[in-house]
């Protein structure tokens, strides 16, 4: 009863219900207020129509001699059953000489046309004073003739209006509380739905989805926009979850290496070799730092969307710092490193982030290239737009891997015997993000070329690297 | 010879440091590390002991603190002493990386910034490097052992031969020979004369310095450039 009486309020305070109820409202004072000017058009023609008819005919009658009139007069009232006519005459001194008044109404103008005046008839049983249009005339004798109706009918369309409009109105608002009732109890049972569904996502259960009825309407899309958030966020989940247990194997990795080499330093007899085991672990400890360093910054620059360091960016300078540092390092490893600068450009970024996603793809491209092999480093333009060209004669990235290549950890299974993380690459992909910048990998033939696309698109809302 | 003692100027004992760190475990590695190599080390666990701390000994000559600190908050205790008017270096440690972090470390009064992880390597190059700040030399020579450098010619020579440098191996050598008998880290290196702020994955800077020696180290020279193991490099004039 109780649970009964809430549903019958939750089903009132339902958006459908409401528009519902609005909507009656509105219809009803439309039909009242048409119904009523109908009433008033249709009085006022049907009274201007007696008020011509009464004229004339007082004008006729004060022709008339008066042996044709007192006649006229008498018939006049007695075909009249509906007790709905005037008509009387009056001597010049006012003493009734037929008719059914008793007296000449005083504030009837004796002008010949029809007036709506009060008035009080000496026939029928309603004493008292009635409402009637009367027109009196006088007569070539002086005499007064009056002539007029009643207007109990025209007031009488008034009731039937108003009796029309209660039989009509009522039902409508009825069928219309009705419909907004059936309405409102669907949509309110579409609302539970998705209520309990997301009552069920909220308990955990991510991989619900909210019910959907292939239509348009407003309740669907905004369900499909829910259901396209969520396979969103449980991609986003799953990613952090996969991270996540990157960082963990990759961890796991370097310490248990530490852990064995520690345990086996112990066991040595010589406190040389505990020394050697020591400082070879410390070297592994070293690289697991490395890596959490190397994630702590793609994390913050992956979530900060920072860009109070953006200004403008010499974006040939850059480059030539880059390659100033790296110089020595390809020649010593045989390399040949060359530079080619086309012509200057300037981009908004930030300065410092940008020599560092430079840096980190030279310094790949070395890592990975062989002795005698060789990287190029260009500043070109593409479409008006400025790349960074970093080409290396390495093992090259398969094309189904490129897009793997800048995910955290990723190494290509040809190049796992070179020393060093996959993470310079998605440092590189959380700078080009930041920067609404693209990262492109292509095939050198042999190698890998990483081009840094510079085209200053809003920043952030491309796909996450 | 520890590095406290090649600190050692004049009159004046060996260093004393501050440190202000919350987390026991580290504070005594911190604590022990540095007595170790030296220095006389005080502890305070709090922001306020810090500022009391600093405030009664003058003598302290560097403070290490904490970025975040219970109560006190590490960078409030920094502002507040540098208002008081305290010009003791000071070292920021921190958990966060963020640069905007790193910013408003040394915005806030601090004249390094450590992230965590680091080596006990690292921290004691930090430190030196410190208090043994760079003299502000007007001098248009620098000079160590036989090393000469002319800041003006540009030129560089050692036991009167002229050695060619190129640009950048001329501001590699005139980094070290201004913090001479002091232990630069490659992190340091990048920082101050490449201005990068990444790991790199290959031995970029150990190429560099190879070369500088190549060139530095004429035949049946001692090698004026030392590798510090695991840690960075000491330019140092032979005994």
């Amino acid at each position: 009863m109780g649970s009964c009486f809430v549903r019958r309020i939750e089903l009132v305070r339902t958006t459908p219900f409401r528009l519902t109820l609005t909507f009656a409202v509105v219809l009803i004072a439309y039909t009242l207020v048409t119904c009523g000017l109908l009433y008033w058009q249709v009085a006022r023609v049907e009274t201007d129509r007696i008020r011509t008819e009464i004229a004339l005919e007082v004008s006729e009658a004060a022709k008339l001699p008066m042996d044709d009139l007192l006649p006229g007069i008498s018939l006049r009232l007695l075909a009249d059953l509906h007790r709905a006519s005037y008509a009387a005459l009056f001597a010049e001194d006012g003493e009734v000489l037929a008719g059914n008044l008793a007296a000449l109404p005083p504030d009837l103008p004796i002008d010949g046309t029809a007036h709506r005046i009060a008035v009080r008839r000496t026939d029928g049983d309603a004493p008292g004073l009635r409402q009637g249009v009367l027109a009196a005339h006088v007569r070539p004798d002086g005499s007064v003739v009056v002539i007029g109706r009643a207007m109990e009918e025209i007031d009488a369309l008034g009731g039937v209006v108003r009796r029309a409009l209660a039989l009509g109105a009522l039902p409508s608002v009825l069928v219309a509380l009705g419909f907004g009732a059936l309405i409102s109890f669907r949509a309110l049972r579409r609302v539970r739905t998705i209520q309990q569904t997301i009552g069920r996502i909220m308990r955990g259960n991510l991989h619900e989805r909210l019910p959907t009825r292939g239509t348009t309407d407003d309740l669907d899309s905004l369900a499909v926009r829910v259901n396209l958030m969520l396979d969103q966020i449980v991609h986003l989940l799953d990613e952090v979850k996969s991270v996540g247990d990157n960082i963990a194997h990759d961890l796991r990795t370097p310490l248990s290496v530490v852990r064995a080499k520690l345990e086996r330093g112990l066991a040595a007899a010589e406190p040389e070799a505990l020394r050697r085991t020591v400082g070879a672990a410390l070297v592994d400890l070293d690289k697991a730092f490395v890596l959490i360093t190397a994630l702590l910054r793609i994390a913050e620059i992956e979530s900060s969307r920072r860009r109070t360091g953006f200004g403008t960016v010499d974006l040939g300078a850059v480059v030539a710092e880059a390659f100033e540092l790296y110089e020595p390092l390809a020649e010593a490893r045989s390399i040949a490193f060359t530079l080619s600068l086309e012509q200057p450009f300037e981009v908004m970024g930030d300065r410092d982030l940008l020599m560092e996603a430079v840096a980190n793809l030279i310094d790949n491209a070395i890592k990975f290239t062989p002795e005698g092999g060789m990287v190029r480093i260009s500043l070109t333009s593409e479409r008006q737009m400025p790349v960074i060209r970093v080409a290396d004669s390495g093992p090259g990235i398969p094309p189904d891997e490129r897009e793997e290549v800048s995910k955290r950890f990723y190494r290509a299974d040809k190049s796992r015997h070179i020393d060093g993380y996959g993470l310079g690459l998605s440092l590189v992909a959380a700078i080009v993000n930041l920067h609404g910048f693209r990262l492109r990998i292509g095939d050198n033939a042999p190698g890998a070329t990483f081009d840094l696309i510079c085209d200053n698109r809003e920043p952030g809302d491309g796909p996450a690297g | 010879m520890s590095l406290a003692d090649r600190l050692q100027s004049g009159s004046n004992p060996r260093p004393h440091v501050m440190v202000v760190e919350d987390d026991a475990d580290m504070a005594g590695e911190i604590v022990t590390d540095l007595e170790t190599r030296g220095y006389i080390v005080s502890r305070a666990s709090t922001g306020q002991e810090g500022l009391d701390a600093m405030r009664a000994d003058p003598s302290i000559r560097l403070l290490i603190a904490d970025r975040m600190l219970p109560a006190l908050d590490g960078l409030a205790m920094i502002e507040i002493l540098r208002d008081e008017g305290l010009r003791t270096p000071v070292l920021v440690l921190s958990a966060l990386a963020s640069v905007d972090e790193r910013v408003r470390g040394l915005k806030a009064g601090g004249d390094d910034y450590l992230t965590k992880p680091f080596a006990l390597d690292e921290l004691a190059a930090r430190v030196e490097a410190l208090l043994r700040r760079p003299a502000a030399t007007r001098a248009t020579t620098l000079r160590v052992g036989s090393l000469e450098m002319d800041l003006i010619d540009r030129t560089v020579r050692r036991s009167g031969r002229e050695i060619e440098l190129l640009p950048r191996e001329f501001k590699l050598l005139e980094y070290l020979m201004r913090r001479p008998g002091q232990t630069i880290t490659r992190a340091m290196l990048l920082e101050d004369v490449w201005h990068y702020r990444f790991v790199p994955q290959t031995n970029v800077v150990d190429v560099h310095m190879g070369k500088l020696r190549h060139k530095l180290d004429g035949e049946g020279e001692a090698p004026l450039i030392e590798s510090v193991r695991g840690n960075g490099f000491v330019l140092r004039a032979p005994d």
